[in-house]
């Protein structure tokens, strides 16, 4: 889903960004040499999928929910590395 | 098993008259196996005759390693004289032999684990207790729990279900407790009250059943949950009844129970959440 016009944002392309956001704030609480791990995992989960059409609501929806559910998973404190 | 199988080919080139003496001679497991290997090479021509028995099936497959793509149904055929009599039989063959991608979950095979919870022919049920309906002519579809987010082909995403099931504390709760350090005794009149109940296997075939339930996921509780929450108010050895009935006054934890009883008409074990629930709320009431 690429954003071309970045003035008028949809409710969905909101949504996504508000997720990555949200990741790069707890990438902020890892610690210091595993950040950047983190930052390539996140990158390449997201960049993954930039080719869906931004009409495809059930797949973005989908994404959207494994995309939360992987973030509240990998922000728990135990987890300080992430493999790349 | 060496042994066994050499003595079969001496037998069989051995007249009726030594067989006693071979029997007697060979360790008493081979001396069986050999008498039932003589048996099925007698018997195998005659099943061999019998004409296979396909079945067809309609199964649910979504992979998410493709998320863009569509779900679908993919049909297959089941020779029911090679396959166990259970649907979990049927779909383990299939898996084995058709299509190794097909993904659901099971592990016990007999219904105590609800691992295998589906929806078969329209009924949420256990795979591993619902028989093959033998009837050719008829296509056996099997989808996911309904109205559930799916993982993968026939597994469901129950994390709501078991943070519902962690939110009403499922575990005993006492200020005090026995003054002999010994266990918390109950009578057993007490005890009678918990049969109907503590079976619950957690399976969600009654909870993803109730509409209402389809509806309001995020907020009702659902008939699975709230049977095991009457569970622990009727329990006498529970202190907490007071506090768990808080937890419970609001309009949508348990008041979206409109009698619907699907549960009841789908668990497959046997328990009735419906009844649980008017339990409940006639003693929210009293």
């Amino acid at each position: 889903m690429v954003v071309k016009r970045a003035g008028r944002l949809t409710g969905l392309q909101r949504d996504v960004l508000s997720l990555y956001r949200s990741c790069l704030r707890a990438i902020r609480k890892k610690p210091p040499e595993s950040k950047r791990n983190f930052l390539i995992f996140t990158r390449r989960q997201f960049h993954q999928h930039i080719d869906i059409s931004k009409s495809d609501f059930t797949t973005i929806e989908y994404l959207l929910r494994k995309g939360h559910h992987q973030l509240e998973t990998y922000s728990n404190d135990g987890v300080r590395n992430i493999a790349v | 098993m060496n042994t066994c199988r050499t003595s079969l080919t001496v037998m069989s080139s051995v007249i009726a008259g030594s067989v006693p003496r071979m029997m007697s001679s060979s360790m008493r497991a081979g001396a069986i196996s050999t008498v039932r290997g003589m048996a099925t090479a007698t018997s195998e021509p005659a099943r061999a005759a019998n004409s296979p028995r396909m079945k067809k099936f309609k199964i649910y497959r979504w992979n998410p390693d493709e998320p863009t793509s569509k779900p679908s149904m993919q049909d297959f055929e089941v020779d029911l004289n090679e396959c166990g009599p259970m649907m979990l039989d049927a779909i383990i063959k299939i898996k084995n032999e058709q299509d190794a991608t097909l993904t659901f979950r099971r592990s016990c095979r007999e219904g105590i684990c609800g691992s295998c919870a589906m929806n078969i022919n329209g009924t949420n049920t256990l795979a591993c207790l619902c028989r093959i309906d033998t009837d050719l002519t008829q296509t056996t579809k099997v989808y996911p729990l309904p109205h559930m987010f799916v993982v993968k082909d026939l597994v469901p995403d129950l994390t709501q279900f078991y943070k519902q099931y962690k939110s009403i504390k499922p575990y005993l709760q006492r200020k005090d407790y026995p003054a002999d350090g010994k266990e918390t005794l109950q009578s057993i009149e007490d005890r009678k009250k918990l049969d109907g109940l503590y079976e619950c296997i957690l399976c969600a075939c009654c909870s993803t059943s109730c509409p209402s339930y389809w509806w309001n996921q995020s907020e009702y509780l659902g008939p699975a949950i709230l049977l095991q929450t009457y569970r622990w108010l009727v329990d006498s050895r529970d202190q907490a009844t007071e506090e768990r009935k808080l937890a419970l006054e609001n309009s949508m934890s348990l008041y979206r129970c409109h009698t619907i009883m699907n549960c009841s008409r789908t668990c497959p074990k046997g328990l009735n959440p419906g009844l649980a629930i008017a339990q409940i709320k006639k003693s929210m009431a009293l």
